[in-house]
């Protein structure tokens, strides 16, 4: 080894490599502010969990191509420190981390390497195969993925060589005690008539040891500019993760003077969604299941994070700028600089509206992306925009607005006639009974839509029946906000949020009953934000609770159409974790036979309603809901059990649009419940 | 251009609306309100034709002090700037015309756009009552505007078709549904609104009378409609029309 060549290449790729990462990361700093450093005892032990123990590649889809990333991941983790030690072996050829070379800590690590270079190897072959040949849905047949599979794999082939030879020309080398794979190496070069002092055995050496080196530095320079970038912010990016609850988006502060109402231009975002940017690997497993994409809508979550990228790498040299007028305290010329792009604008241009108007919200993407991408907030960043800064929306979306602001409800029906429903039902208000437990909060489409009317006046008897001291606020009931903060319109949420705040106060709620997942999510998940905390119970906590109480005795038998599907609300679901207590329900009601759809509990599939996709024209491709409907028929189930408005609307939609209602029902668990218990 | 433009507060065309028990009036608890959509579209075309030429739109709000919240909205849609005549409650129509004359004769503006009629009385006389004061033409029920030099071609509608009218300047124009669709206000528009002014005035320092010409005596519902009824063939529809509904 020559170490004159082996410190000029150390040099050359590591001054390349430092220039690349300045390229990246000094654009983030004029990305807007976030702290993602507190608590920093979740964010290690999310480190244990995410990134050294690899959870989020041991999930249905591919599990195989999983284990192959957890193969390959932990190679890297072992094999980093042997290729140190060969850089070394560079100035000095007997070079060796302290405490290793010919110890017992040297030599069991010499055997792990060897393990784990295996398992790398068969990692890359597992997942080139994968990719050639069976060809998931949710992955891009790209030639980078080859290229870096290829040149991961070739790496550890040159270390390989390296290590063989070396055992060829020192047949006693300490490390052979350990090294299997190189012995294994070695007595095939043997068996081949290599020997210690012939020169191709020193060539070949050469070109193991050099071919490593260069193949590792050179890859390290090319990290930045691919999707392998992963490796280097994989491991910040976790730790920097989001803490807050699943099911809440980022508050947005709209009193500051300065405050920025949504993301319109990519420095506008959050300087953790660049990083994340980076940090997308292209996996697909945001996409495996998620609505939009898989009924041929615009939106990708995968492709609206790299193509976000992209833009980000095009607009870098100016962000570099701007950062340096900022590092060097220069702040009128932040804006000057940023200013100066003529290229693509971010919305409308790089993510085209009707990609940011595909999104349910679903989450499935956010659940499922191993480095915990918030495509949804990114999403919901950029809808803020559209909407509260250039008032740019669907136009059906307008009327949907005015009724939120007017009346308090998207349907656009009189606000005073919110309680008509329980006028017959003997429900008391708050007025009439102040000394209220709950208060069950029936919500917009419990008010409102006929078909939802029914699941509320049935609950209301499931309530009556078991004694529950409950109120409702009639007339005085307004919208909880949930279907405009996701629309983007978070002015108008917050509007509706602080007047709710203020009337439960008043009033005096405590625990809160709703019917309605969306409901229920925002009141649990979001109201805290706005100071004010409530015991809120989704209304299958509620029958759950009581049955499991022995308030509901002697069910009578299932007398509808069976077996029985239960459809997974994503709001109750993905994003409270409320899967069992809802089957349970449907499991208390005698002879009614419960089936599963293949997507279900943690990948269910979304009814296409979230997100304020329910008050949108969906024009593009199939219909969500009619996919989804297709996806419940299929396990042959002849009712649909849910537990939300909004896909007890949407797949009943679907299948009155297929013209099956005479074969099929769709209830709510519930009206289930009632027709159990109801003598 | 300088243009006024009306922002009258209105129960919402979406609420139950119901008649006090004495009939004189209707229940006002529990009913939500808004800028009369009419109104809406006015300032819509007022802001069009600012943005086309330059100038200024001016909101007016007659009414109780609870009408500022719709002169805002105006404001938070894009006028400059807001007078809110303080009433007490709406007057009728014709004080209103009074009243809008007389900031027309202070503020002198090219045009005064109102809606065609507010949703709630469906008077429909303000925008014709107030030309007449100020001797000015009138364009009633625009479905389109265009303003060159100093006349407004506007196009009505009329019973069966459009009439194209050109009206010199200064003119009151009256709006009418198809003439625009209004923006939704932007979030930076409506935090700006918030710090424009709205100048107030009483109907006194206007030196206008508001006592009412026209007084309501009595409100009622119209009679519920009996239900329908199913007939077995042709023969009973027949007889039934001819000697129930007298209509054959």
């Amino acid at each position: 080894m020559n170490p004159a060549a082996m410190g000029l290449l150390l040099l050359v790729s590591l001054a390349g490599f430092t220039f690349s990462l300045a390229r990246r990361f000094l654009p983030l700093f004029v990305m807007q502010p976030d702290v993602r450093w507190d608590n920093p005892k979740e964010r290690a032990i999310g480190i244990l969990k995410y990134f050294f123990g690899q959870l989020r590649f041991l999930r249905p889809f591919e599990r195989i191509h999983g284990i192959a990333h957890v193969m390959i991941f932990w190679g890297a983790v072992v094999v980093t420190l042997s290729t140190i030690q060969m850089a070394g072996r560079g100035f000095s050829p007997d070079f060796h981390l302290p405490g290793f070379g010919n110890t017992g800590l040297g030599l069991a690590y010499i055997f792990f390497k060897d393990l784990f270079s295996l398992s790398i190897m068969a990692g890359c072959t597992i997942a080139f195969i994968n990719r050639v040949v069976f060809r998931p849905p949710r992955m891009i047949l790209s030639l980078e993925a080859l290229i870096i599979l290829n040149w991961i794999f070739w790496m550890m082939g040159m270390d390989l060589l390296y290590e063989s030879t070396l055992f060829v020309m020192t047949p006693d080398h300490p490390e052979t005690k350990a090294a299997f794979l190189g012995v294994f190496g070695k007595n095939i070069l043997a068996g081949m008539g290599l020997t210690a002092d012939s020169p191709v055995t020193s060539q070949l050496h050469a070109v193991g040891s050099w071919g490593h080196l260069v193949l590792g530095l050179s890859f390290l320079n090319y990290l930045p500019y691919c999707k392998q970038f992963h490796e280097v912010t994989s491991l910040p990016s976790l730790y920097m993760r989001s803490l807050k609850k699943k099911g809440e988006l980022n508050p947005q502060n709209l009193e500051d003077e300065d405050a920025i109402f949504g993301v319109g231009k990519i420095e506008e975002f959050s300087w953790k969604r660049g990083m994340d940017m980076y940090s997308c690997a292209e996996c697909g497993r945001c996409r495996a299941n998620c609505p939009a994409y898989l009924t041929d809508k615009p939106l990708s979550p995968m492709a609206v994070i790299m193509d976000e990228r992209e833009h980000l790498k095009q607009k870098t040299n100016l962000m570099c700028l701007a950062a340096l007028h900022k590092l060097k305290k220069e702040p009128e010329k932040i804006q000057e600089t940023l200013e100066q792009w003529s290229g693509e604008s971010l919305v409308g241009d790089v993510i085209s509206e009707e990609t940011i108007w595909s999104c349910t919200t679903c989450g499935h993407c956010v659940s499922n992306c191993p480095l915990m991408i918030e495509h949804v907030d990114n999403i919901i960043d950029m809808r803020r925009h559209l909407v509260q800064v250039e008032s740019r929306f669907p136009k059906e979306l307008k009327q949907c607005f005015k009724g939120f602001e007017n009346l308090s409800n998207p349907w656009n029906l009189a606000s005073n006639t919110r309680g008509d429903w329980f006028k017959e039902l003997g429900v008391q208000t708050p007025e009439e009974n102040p000394d209220f437990e709950y208060l069950f909060y029936v919500g917009c489409a419990g008010s409102f839509d006929d078909r939802y009317k029914k699941v509320t006046t049935a609950l209301t008897r499931l309530l009556q029946k078991a004694g529950v001291n409950f109120v409702c606020l009639g007339d005085n009931e307004m919208c909880c906000g949930e279907t405009a903060r996701r629309l983007g319109n978070e002015y108008l949420a917050q509007h509706m949020i602080n007047f709710n705040l203020e009337m439960f106060d008043t009033v005096g709620v405590k625990k809160i009953i709703t019917a309605c997942p969306h409901c229920f999510n925002t009141f649990k998940n979001e109201y805290p934000q706005f100071g004010k905390q409530f015991e809120v119970i989704h209304h299958t906590e509620m029958i759950r609770e009581l049955t499991r109480k022995g308030v509901f005795k002697g069910g009578k038998k299932f007398s509808g159409k069976g077996p029985v599907v239960y459809h997974d609300s994503c709001y109750l679901g993905r994003y409270n974790d409320l899967y069992d207590i809802p089957r349970n329900i449907a499991r208390f009601v005698p002879g009614l036979k419960l089936v599963e759809a293949e997507r279900r509990e943690r990948t269910s599939f979304c009814c296409g309603a979230g997100g304020g996709r329910m008050w949108m024209e969906e024009k593009i491709g199939k219909r969500i809901n009619t996919e989804r409907f297709e996806q419940l028929s299929a396990t042959g189930a002849k009712t649909i059990a849910t537990a939300c408005p909004y896909c007890m609307i949407m797949l009943d939609d679907a299948m009155k649009e297929k013209g099956v209602e005479a074969d099929f029902e769709v209830l709510d668990l519930a009206q289930l419940m009632l027709a159990s218990v109801e003598a | 251009m300088k243009i006024l433009v009306t922002a009258k507060r209105v129960t919402d065309p979406e609420m139950k609306i119901k008649i006090k028990e004495d009939g004189s009036g209707i229940e006002m608890s529990s009913l939500s309100f808004k800028v009369n959509p009419f109104d809406e579209i006015a300032i819509e075309e007022a802001l069009r034709i600012k943005e086309d030429k330059g100038g200024e739109v001016i909101v007016v709000g007659v009414g109780s002090d609870k009408a500022q919240t719709e002169i805002r909205y105006g404001l938070s849609m894009g006028a400059d700037r807001g007078i809110h005549v303080n009433a007490g409650s709406d007057p009728d129509s014709d004080a209103v015309a009074r009243i809008l004359a007389k900031l027309a004769e202070m503020e002198t503006p090219d045009l005064v756009i109102l809606g065609k009629q507010a949703i709630d009385v469906d008077d429909n006389q303000v925008a014709q009552l107030l030309a007449e004061y100020l001797g000015w033409g009138q364009a009633c029920f625009a479905s389109k505007v265009e303003i060159s030099g100093n006349t407004a071609r506007v196009e009505r509608e009329v019973d069966g078709g459009i009439e194209v009218v050109d009206m010199d300047l200064p003119g009151v124009i009256s709006a009418d549904l198809r003439l625009n669709e209004p923006r939704y206000p932007a979030l930076p528009a409506i935090m700006k609104a918030k710090k424009k002014e709205i100048k107030k005035v009483t109907p006194s320092d206007l030196g206008v009378d508001i006592t009412p010409k026209v007084v309501v005596t009595r409100l009622s519902e119209p009679p519920r409609r009996k239900s329908g009824r199913i007939v077995a063939d042709v023969a009973e529809l027949i007889k039934a029309l001819k000697e129930e509904a007298r209509v054959l």
